[in-house]
């Protein structure tokens, strides 16, 4: 048993009603538009925010159940997650960062040397790139052995080659980690590209249609684009194994 | 020239400010990242000391620090001691009627503070004593040195309230801003002169450095 989320809560524009279950050693994507409600299902999940209704399970331990009041504090939740903007502490070196709420300093260190960022283990945060800092974000995630990782679309404020570089290593590494991983975009070419499963959100639901037609409005943009030079679309080996999950995903 | 109120100017204005300090992070703390009812009547009650006048404000201290009222009581129940005409009553007096010049500063260097960064704290396991402390303390250093120069200046230039809770007992309570009120009645200029002049470039060096730690100041510079 991995994670499992049945989530209600009124938000601003409409009502966010969706359930999700995460196996651990898999990666759930959870793939819509801005706004769709991405962002608060993982934000219910770390109990950074409240349900209104719901429950949140990880192996069977009970972090959220409105209807028995129980509502685990987000620290005792042992997650690790990666925010869409920088969250490292300034105050604090890379090194420092990492080990900052690790469990095992040994372990902080691998992943220092694994995410090629130990070079800059004294440097502070704002002297490194977008791309060494979210990695240092990852590891700083990894390093406390947390019990499920949530990212918030954590390569969509870096360049397009820190982020393929920054996808492979977590493409690579997310079967070793034996937890769920949840991993929110608004790229689907990212989400066939990592996930195991996906999970189209649109206007706070699972919307399997929304897919559909973003995935024909893509194509009709790709075939414009086609006709003229095509600015930021990666490689064709790329462009291939995406045609080939699409059909997979649609049949 | 009577060297003693600058001397006791300067030791109370050490002694509030460490005080204050310690006492107004945590509350600024708790005022910033924690709902609570009330909250806004709490910080009106914070603050009413910047629109009292000082002799009222003084004269409440007076009523609550005396022998009848709750404070002084307690105190000399405990210490077998008065407040009022003492060194430590004055102290007392400087925090209440400079505990908003702490808390302002020091509130605002916390809202600087990116939520999401208290926010990954939670997440990494941190409980609010330890995100204070690990987190919020280590990323407001200037907004808390300002808040320090801030209280150290105010209780420096403390009279009224000094004045009304203390009264001006030499080398208990007589400090300079008093000193310099009774050379000038006695017509000693030349005192007054020495001891205003001795506050001025003080105060006016501290000011600057709050300038420094400030963003808001330092941008519209």
């Amino acid at each position: 048993m991995g994670l499992e989320a049945r989530l209600k809560k009124r938000l601003k524009h409409f009502d966010l009603d969706v359930s999700l279950a995460c196996e651990a050693g898999r990666l759930l994507a959870i793939v819509g538009p801005s706004g769709a409600g991405k962002t608060t299902i993982i934000r219910l999940i770390a109990g950074l925010e409240k349900p209104d209704e719901g429950e949140v399970t990880l192996r069977g331990e009970v972090w959220t159940d409105t209807a028995a009041r129980v509502d685990l504090p987000t620290r005792k939740r042992g997650i690790g997650y990666v925010f869409q903007e920088f969250t490292l502490f300034p105050n604090l070196s890379v090194y420092k960062n990492v080990t900052f709420a690790a469990r095992d300093r040994e372990r902080a260190e691998d992943l220092l040397k694994m995410f090629d960022i130990w070079s800059l283990r004294d440097s502070r945060p704002h002297l490194i790139s977008g791309g060494e800092r979210q990695r240092c974000a990852i590891c700083q995630a990894l390093a406390r052995d947390p019990g499920v990782l949530l990212m918030d679309e954590p390569f969509s404020a870096l360049d397009a080659l820190s982020r393929r570089k920054l996808r492979d290593l977590v493409k690579s590494l997310k079967g070793e980690l034996h937890i769920p991983v949840i991993h929110v975009t608004h790229d689907i070419r990212e989400a066939l590209y990592l996930a195991d499963d996906i999970m189209p959100v649109a206007r706070g639901r699972v919307e399997n249609k929304w897919i559909l037609q973003f995935m024909i409005a893509r194509k009709e943009r790709e075939r414009d684009l086609c006709r003229s030079p095509r600015p930021g679309l990666e490689d064709d080996e790329d462009e291939i194994e995406l045609s080939i999950k699409m059909k997979e995903y649609m049949r | 020239m009577d060297l003693l109120p600058l001397y006791l100017s300067l030791k109370l204005a050490a002694v509030s400010t460490v005080v204050l300090i310690a006492a107004a992070a945590p509350l600024s703390y708790f005022l910033v990242f924690f709902r609570m009812p009330g909250k806004s009547f709490v910080e009106a009650l914070i603050n009413l000391p910047i629109v009292l006048p000082p002799t009222v404000l003084g004269f409440y201290l007076l009523v609550v620090m005396g022998p009848k009222g709750g404070v002084g009581q307690a105190w000399g129940s405990v210490f077998g001691s008065t407040l009022l005409f003492t060194f430590t009553g004055i102290v007392v007096a400087s925090i209440v009627y400079s505990l908003p010049f702490a808390v302002a500063p020091m509130k605002s260097a916390f809202l600087r503070i990116d939520p999401r960064l208290v926010e990954n704290a939670q997440v990494l396991g941190l409980t609010p004593t330890a995100i204070f402390l690990r987190v919020v303390l280590p990323n407001s250093l200037a907004g808390i040195a300002a808040s320090a120069i801030l209280v150290f200046l105010h209780t420096i230039g403390e009279f009224g309230v000094i004045l009304m809770v203390g009264g001006s007992i030499p080398g208990e309570t007589k400090v300079a801003s008093i000193a310099i009120y009774e050379a000038v009645e006695a017509l000693r200029y030349r005192d007054a002169w020495l001891m205003s002049l001795a506050l001025v470039p003080v105060s006016y060096l501290f000011l600057l450095l709050v300038n420094r730690l400030t963003p808001e100041v330092r941008r519209g510079a």
